[in-house]
């Protein structure tokens, strides 16, 4: 059976204060047998003389009476005067245990050999004026707490509400260390803990049925006050014994706060402290200038005292140190109701809102029948807002639209910028192809399809709502970006360009990639597209699978600057917008079957091999090299071992190829989100022809360190191949 | 600044619902959107994480009367609370007409509030701006929950600025103070721009 915490804390005071005791009486027997003797013993009857005798007895009380006046804090003469007492006392069983000792060696009376312990050695004095303080100050725990028949009977004593007025109150908790409680009346109610010591508690607040406040030296009791239904906050004014205002915390809204650990009986005392009604009382002066931010810290050493000594483990400091700033946070809801309203009222003047008189409330709520009311879909919007306001009719299908007015223009000063452009934004000039007005219904509250409409009518109509969806969420992100719908390699391209570049130039780029995100070569359609062109970088997003007649999200900056936001911005855009039937099959592989077969694997010479192993941002790869029948070097490529490199490398080869010349000029590297791998297509750095190195790997947590360690490998692998 | 087109006659004011996640801002521009005409309100633009929380920020564009010849339009954004989003927050600040410090009443969340408050000032003092250069109201949001800190507690912590602005009481999730809330921002914003503040704040200079 394990030894409760409690015992095992108490039997170890005991085992060091016997080590102690035994340490002293090897000191004093050595010092002995050594001769440090002022005094020989037979001269040991000369010291009863009254002039030897008063310095023994004065000396030693008033040096403890320094010592307790030194160290005890907070400064209490009674406690100074009782730890005094105390260790007068230790030092009398000292110097009785002492003449014992000289009783032995040297065959004294045990009177001589006293009287020769309190005075004859000036070094043995000097022993026992250091081990009394230290001896008290181990046992002083102890001798605060009840003994375990008195905690018993304690434990079966009735309840009794016990409010003292203002002063003494205080000082004698304090002062519970180093007094015993109270003896209690005769249990008549066992089932209730007695009420041990109240800290403080104002007149009035007893008269408002305020629960005391409550301290043990034993442990801490809850105040037993009959039930009553929930009030609301009162300020209660708790006063301490000089009249300071308190605040009143119940111990449990804090307990959270303390480490278990300091709780000598660990969980159990916990617990046992917990009980309801147990509160701490911390001066008001300390809290008010921290109110005004909302806080309530208060320092661990301004309730320490408050804390049962003898439950808890730790000493205060430790407990101190184990806290964030060595402060608990009391909770607000039970400070401010205690904070009198004048202290929280302000004294600034109100602002001038002089002429609001002269404008009428410009909004009245209008509420609506149920059935009128709209339905906010706040993560579908359907139109951008601009377009709204500008065009609030869409005017009908068959007449010839007006002029379309440019619909980003009111809000173009006034909304932020792109998150993802550091380059000043322009403003839009003109869209390429304008979108529809905006539709009175979101997709979800479209009008029933019409018999007649053939299934290929409805997934372009709801492709184009999809597309308009994603508009309206990049939209307010990306002022100063042109926004517009082309056709490219058979998929409707959602475009978002910046105004500098040439959109044109960019879906035509965009077209070549087109029939690569969903080759089959690869294990699952690309997610998105990255391609760095010498002009411009292209975020290619697919939103249903471009090869099943989906659309593609475009977005096209001239700056790699918050590439990685802008990316995921764009995927957050289209997965809002994907279109649920379409789940992304694969096409043919794209490319010269007849130039399949080309390749050759050959093998990897050690350079390559320390290159892999520096691509550490992409996992583990292993290193491949591909060679064409005339044995000109075609791909290298780092791969996981998940991944199969002759396929990968056709695909690369043919993407590559694809690209040469693209409009956006050269393009450096097509980064690939295929599942949950990343597929970086590139060139080697100064390699002419179609030599291209390909680099995959799962997540990547460091895109950063990735692209530099790309770039050195770009660098390095051309080098090898040029030498 | 509002953005003023004279071809057109209208004007444009930007009012920001700012303040901490979970506040309440998103509620307000859902209330608002929810019980005006249709012909005087746009599409109500959100995007928000999964949780529902705002990713960006939403935006609602309402048009309201014609002020001496103008046609005024009001553009309403929240911020995304989140502490991560300051980037965006301080985007969403370019350009404010009015703001709407929309705090959440309870005690556990005033702390929030405060670094909300005080991010506020932080992100206009890169605009070099003040919060007393702008029309500005406060609204203790939340006030139909339990925990609710006292009003003049809260004033005591969030409106303790050299002027005391007005503040407004809110339920947003119910409707409760939103549009008091709005209405005096905006007209805030109206005589801010049509000189009746201006004029009365040079009288008294």
């Amino acid at each position: 059976m394990a030894i409760p915490r409690a015992s095992r804390v108490r039997l170890i005071w005991w085992l060091e204060l016997g080590l102690g005791l035994e340490l002293y009486a090897c000191a004093v027997l050595a010092l002995h047998a050594r001769g440090l003797r002022a005094t020989p013993l037979l001269a040991a009857p000369a010291l009863v003389i009254p002039a030897l005798v008063i310095p023994a007895l004065v000396i030693p009380p008033v040096f403890y009476l320094l010592v307790g006046l030194v160290s005890l804090r907070p400064f209490s003469l009674r406690q100074v005067l009782g730890a005094a007492v105390a260790m007068c006392g230790f030092h009398a069983l000292l110097v009785a245990a002492t003449g014992a000792l000289y009783t032995i060696p040297d065959l004294l009376d045990f009177g001589s050999a006293v009287a020769f312990a309190l005075w004859g050695s000036p070094a043995v004095t000097l022993l026992q004026l250091t081990a009394a303080p230290l001896v008290f100050a181990r046992l002083r725990p102890l001798l605060s707490s009840p003994r375990p028949a008195r905690r018993a009977q304690a434990r079966a004593t009735p309840p009794r509400r016990r409010a003292e007025v203002p002063g003494g109150a205080a000082a004698r908790a304090r002062d519970a260390a180093w007094s015993l409680p109270p003896r209690e009346p005769a249990a008549t109610m066992p089932s209730v803990p007695p009420l041990q010591r109240v800290l403080a508690v104002s007149s009035s607040a007893v008269a408002h049925g305020v629960q005391p406040v409550v301290a043990s030296p034993l442990v801490l009791q809850p105040v037993v006050t009959p039930p009553a239904p929930p009030t609301p906050p009162t300020r209660a004014l708790v006063r301490s014994e000089t009249g300071e205002p308190m605040i009143r915390i119940s111990f449990g809204r804090i307990a959270d706060q303390l480490p278990v650990e300091m709780f000598a009986r660990g969980r159990e005392g916990l617990h046992a402290t917990l009980r309801h009604g147990v509160s701490l009382l911390v001066p008001r002066r300390l809290l008010l200038p921290y109110l005004g931010e909302a806080l309530a810290p208060v320092k661990w050493e301004v309730v320490a005292d408050q804390f049962p000594r003898d439950e808890l483990a730790l000493s205060h400091e430790e407990i101190a140190g184990r806290l964030p700033h060595r402060s608990l946070l009391l909770p607000l809801d039970e400070v401010v109701p205690q904070i009198p309203a004048e202290l929280l009222a302000l004294s600034t003047p109100a602002a001038n809102v002089y002429g609001l008189e002269e404008f009428p409330p410009p909004f009245q709520p209008h509420v609506p029948p149920p059935s009128e009311t709209p339905a906010v879909d706040t993560r579908a919007p359907a139109e951008p807002a601009a377009i709204a306001l500008a065009e609030p009719e869409p005017p009908p299908v068959s007449e010839p639209r007006e002029e379309p007015e440019p619909p980003a223009e009111p809000e173009a000063s006034a909304e932020p910028e792109g998150l993802a452009e550091p380059e000043p934004l322009a403003e839009p000039e003109l869209f390429v192809e304008p979108l529809a007005p905006a539709e009175p219904t979101l997709p979800g509250e479209e009008e029933p399809s019409q018999p007649e409409r053939g299934a290929e009518a409805l997934a372009d109509r709801g492709r184009t709502a999809e597309a308009r969806r994603i508009i309206a969420l990049l939209a307010p992100l990306m002022n100063g970006l042109e926004i517009g719908e082309r056709d490219g390699a058979g998929t409707t391209l959602v475009t978002v360009v910046a105004p500098t570049l040439s959109e044109d130039s960019v879906v035509r780029t965009a077209a070549r990639v087109v029939p690569f995100l969903a080759d089959a070569r690869l294990s699952d359609p690309v997610a998105q597209a990255t391609l760095t062109g010498a002009e411009a970088t292209i975020v290619l997003t697919p939103f249903g699978s471009p090869g099943a007649g989906g659309a593609l999200l475009v977005t096209a900056v001239r700056s790699r600057a918050s590439l990685a936001w802008l990316e995921r911005l764009s995927r957050s855009a289209a997965g809002e917008a994907r279109v649920p039937a379409e789940n992304g099959g694969h096409s043919s592989p794209v490319g010269d079957p007849a130039e399949e077969m080309e390749l050759r694997a050959t093998s990897v010479p050690q350079s390559v091999r320390e290159l892999a192993g520096s691509l550490t941002a992409f996992g583990p790869v292993a290193p491949t090299v591909l060679r064409d029948t005339a044995g000109s070097l075609r791909a290298c490529l780092f791969l996981p071992r998940s991944l199969e490199a002759m396929p990968l490398a056709q695909f690369a080869r043919d993407l590559y190829a694809a690209l040469e010349e693209a409009e956006i000029g050269q393009v450096s590297s097509v980064i690939l989100r295929v599942g949950a791998h990343r597929l970086v297509v590139r060139a080697m750095d100064g390699v002419p022809g179609r030599a291209a190195m390909l680099v995959g790997g799962g997540p990547i947590d460091r895109p950063g360190l990735a692209r530099i360690e790309l770039d050195r490998a770009a660098t390095r692998l051309g080098a090898l191949v040029r030498g | 600044m509002a953005v003023i087109n004279y071809a057109k006659k209208i004007i444009d004011f930007k009012i920001v619902y700012y303040g901490p996640g979970l506040a309440g801002k998103t509620a307000n521009l859902q209330h608002i959107h929810r019980c005006l005409p249709h012909d005087n309100k746009g599409n109500m633009i959100s995007l928000a994480t999964g949780d529902d929380r705002t990713l960006y920020f939403d935006f609602l564009p309402v048009s309201a009367l014609t002020v001496r010849g103008f046609e005024t339009r009001f553009q309403l954004y929240t911020v995304p609370g989140q502490v991560q989003y300051n980037m965006t927050r301080r985007l969403v600040l370019r350009g404010v007409d009015g703001l709407v410090f929309v705090a959440d009443s309870q005690f556990e969340r005033l702390r929030e509030d405060v670094e909300s408050l005080r991010n506020l000032v932080a992100n206009l003092r890169e605009y070099e701006c003040t919060l007393d250069e702008i029309p500005y109201v406060l609204q203790y949001n939340k006030r139909d929950l339990p925990n609710v800190a006292p009003v003049e507690y809260l004033e005591f912590v969030l409106n303790r600025r050299a002027k005391r602005v007005p503040f407004f009481e809110a339920s947003a999730i119910e409707g409760k103070g939103v549009f008091d809330t709005l209405n005096t921002v905006s007209r805030m914003a109206l005589a801010s721009e049509f000189g009746g503040a201006r004029e009365a704040r040079n009288e008294a200079s």
